[in-house]
């Protein structure tokens, strides 16, 4: 109780350094996130001042109130780290289970700028907002839309410059280093980045150990590294360009800042750290967004590339981890401004909050379209299995952009997806023409013949791949030829609710 | 030759396992001396290569112009000495996107998806 008036009483005083505060509640440990609630009454402070402070105080306590009386009614269990929140249920009958996970997770996020005497930025507020302001196109904006604001990068604390905005401008005292190769890279400039003076002197990264295991895992720091310069996958001159990609130091790492190590590989991802790294322009302007969230998916979530490597499109403009992250809606002015979601199989990868209903036998679902709903049809191989899931073209910074690449889309249609999983693959860089041996883990059952999967003239998402009402899926037999007995039917598409009803027929 | 070829081998493995895809696009290459040549990037960070035409094309980053190579199943892709854009040099008797006779059931395209698997399985932290 002591702590929890002390806590309280910090909050009333405007002390906003505390985020959040533990209790023992019906004999459980609880863990209150604050970070709202901080965020709602500095708000009031800063902006609506004395005028509303009896506003503000009678916001505070119904909020508190709400929360805390929502810790007893939900079956709830508390994280160690004071930025996540697990809840967990399941619900099970003879032929079907749902699994619906909540995962609230706010990641600590440093962004280094790396200067060179002959290519620099200026403007650290311009990847501050690129990256964490959620009220332009940013990567959280994207984050917050597909992982429904469960998943935020939140600046760290540092000194430099308008501090806490997360943004670090290093001086490497030389000239681009175009053309080296990324270990290579990771090994003298990104080694060279993080022991600057300018990061170490205006961070304390030790305090963002929150397990005290002495190593920053991915969940207790993301590094970006934004390189002054061109991006080579967009296709800059090596001579002063940098491939995105996302890596780790190796497990023999000695690198340490403040005393704990930092982006260093163990084996496992859960106690790995990683870090990012793009070219912050693509040809005459600013990097777009795309690239950088498919490279936090590599990062923070441990998804894998799910492009071909050249001569098919793996998951295509469907996926962000594919060609998706060059996605463009038609009133963009760059190729990356508008990347598409997650497909269904990279939600649940990288564990967001979705439902999945695993189907058996024949039965009949409805699912919202906003891409959160999911069906799997399990098959006789454990490693193979369906998973649909509905889009809809009108969610405002994700699927629109299909348009782009097949007008047939348009801004306002709700459209079936079916993928054919086998996870006793490793990735979609198989030979592009999908037979029994030769396939990929993730793969689009397209509705017309396979397109997509072989074709090389850039046709990244084509409406005739997918389903719509009044569409039969039989396309099921396994890689091996085998039967599985299962066909789907699009029974109808409902506008105004934004769902979709399937028929899901066994034989 | 050696030397360039070393080089090139070298410098698209051992890079990191996770890539942005490559932009699928036309793009206008510029070589330091000025000559331009078209062409689309394929592969990822860990291994990439340029399609001009029929051609195969990497860059020497020590130099900073862009080669015609040949793929090998063995060596990976490997420079020629004959700078894109520009006549001359043409390694006689090397068709750049023709494979090692030993194996002519393989197409360049399978070997280049085999290098860059290769490729992204070995470029992992360790």
């Amino acid at each position: 109780m002591y702590f929890v008036i002390k806590n309280l009483h910090q909050l009333y005083r405007r002390d906003y350094s505390i985020k959040s505060f533990k209790f023992l509640f019906k004999g459980q440990a609880i863990s209150v996130d604050f970070t709202f609630v901080f965020a709602i009454i500095k708000n009031i402070h800063n902006y609506w001042g004395k005028m509303f402070k009896s506003v503000s105080s009678i916001l505070f306590w119904v909020v508190l109130v709400f929360l805390v009386s929502g810790c007893g009614t939900s079956k709830k269990s508390s994280s160690t780290a004071t930025n996540t929140t697990t809840i967990e249920t399941k619900k099970t009958t003879e032929s079907k289970s749902v699994v619906h996970k909540i995962l609230k997770r706010k990641i600590p996020t440093l962004v280094v700028v790396m200067n060179w005497n002959d290519y620099s930025e200026s403007d650290p507020s311009l990847w501050h907002d690129k990256i964490f302001n959620m009220t332009k196109n940013s990567v959280n904006q994207w984050y917050a839309e597909n992982t429904f604001n469960q998943i935020e990068f939140i600046p760290v604390h540092e000194t430099q410059g308008n501090v806490d905005d997360g943004v670090i401008m290093v001086n490497m005292n030389k000239n681009h280093p175009g053309g080296k190769d990324k270990r290579e890279f990771r090994d003298t400039e990104i080694r060279s980045a993080i022991t600057n003076a300018a990061v170490v002197n205006n961070m304390d990264f030790a305090a963002l150990d929150s397990d005290g295991d002495g190593s920053l895992n991915a969940k207790e720091l993301q590094i970006i590294f934004i390189v002054a310069g061109g991006e080579q996958a967009y296709g800059d001159p090596q001579s002063h360009s940098i491939w995105a990609h996302s890596f780790s130091f190796d497990s023999d790492s000695t690198l340490k800042v403040d005393g704990v190590y930092v982006m260093r590989y163990t084996g496992e991802n859960s106690t790995s750290g990683t870090y990012t790294c793009f070219g912050a322009n693509h040809g005459t302007h600013k990097a777009t967004i795309g690239i950088m969230c498919h490279e936090l998916g590599h990062a923070a979530f441990f998804l894998k590339d799910y492009y071909d490597d050249g001569d098919g499109s793996g998951l295509g403009w469907y996926d962000i981890m594919s060609g998706g992250a060059w996605a463009y809606q038609p009133s963009d002015a760059y190729a990356g401004e508008t990347p598409t979601q997650y497909t269904a199989f990279n939600k649940i990868d990288a564990k967001l909050d979705v439902n999945v209903t695993t189907l058996s036998a024949s039965d009949e679902v409805t699912l919202g379209c906003s891409g959160r709903d999911f069906v799997k049809l399990t098959t006789s191989k454990s490693n193979e299995y369906f998973l649909l899931e509905c889009r809809d073209t009108a969610k405002a910074h994700s699927d629109i952009s299909f348009s782009t690449a097949d007008t047939a889309f348009g801004d306002n249609t709700l459209f079936a997806m079916m993928y054919h999983v086998d996870t006793d693959k490793t990735d979609n860089t198989e030979d592009g023409i999908q037979t029994e041996n030769n396939h990929y883990m993730v793969e689009v059952v397209e509705k017309d013949s396979s397109t997509l999967m072989t074709n090389t003239t850039g046709i990244y998402a084509d409406f005739s791949d997918v389903y719509t009402q009044g569409d039969l899926i039989t396309k099921t037999n396994l890689y091996d030829g085998s039967n599985t007995g299962y066909s789907v039917e699009i029974v109808n598409a409902d506008y105004i609710n934004r769902e979709m009803t399937l028929k899901i027929i066994k034989k | 030759m050696k030397l360039l070829t070393n080089l090139f081998v070298v410098s698209l493995l051992n890079i990191a396992a996770f890539g942005a895809p490559a932009l699928n696009r036309k793009i206008t290459f510029t070589q330091p001396d000025g000559t331009q040549f078209v062409g689309k990037q394929k592969g990822d960070a860990s291994f990439h290569w340029i399609e001009s035409g029929s051609d195969i094309v990497i860059y020497n980053p020590k130099d900073k112009y862009y080669y015609k190579a040949i793929v090998d199943k063995e060596k990976g892709i490997v420079a020629t000495t004959q700078k894109m854009g520009q006549r001359g040099d043409k390694v006689r008797g090397v068709n750049a996107v023709v494979l090692q006779e030993a194996d002519p059931d393989t197409t360049t395209e399978q070997t280049l998806r085999f290098l860059h698997k290769k490729a992204k399985q070995a470029d992992t932290p360790r």
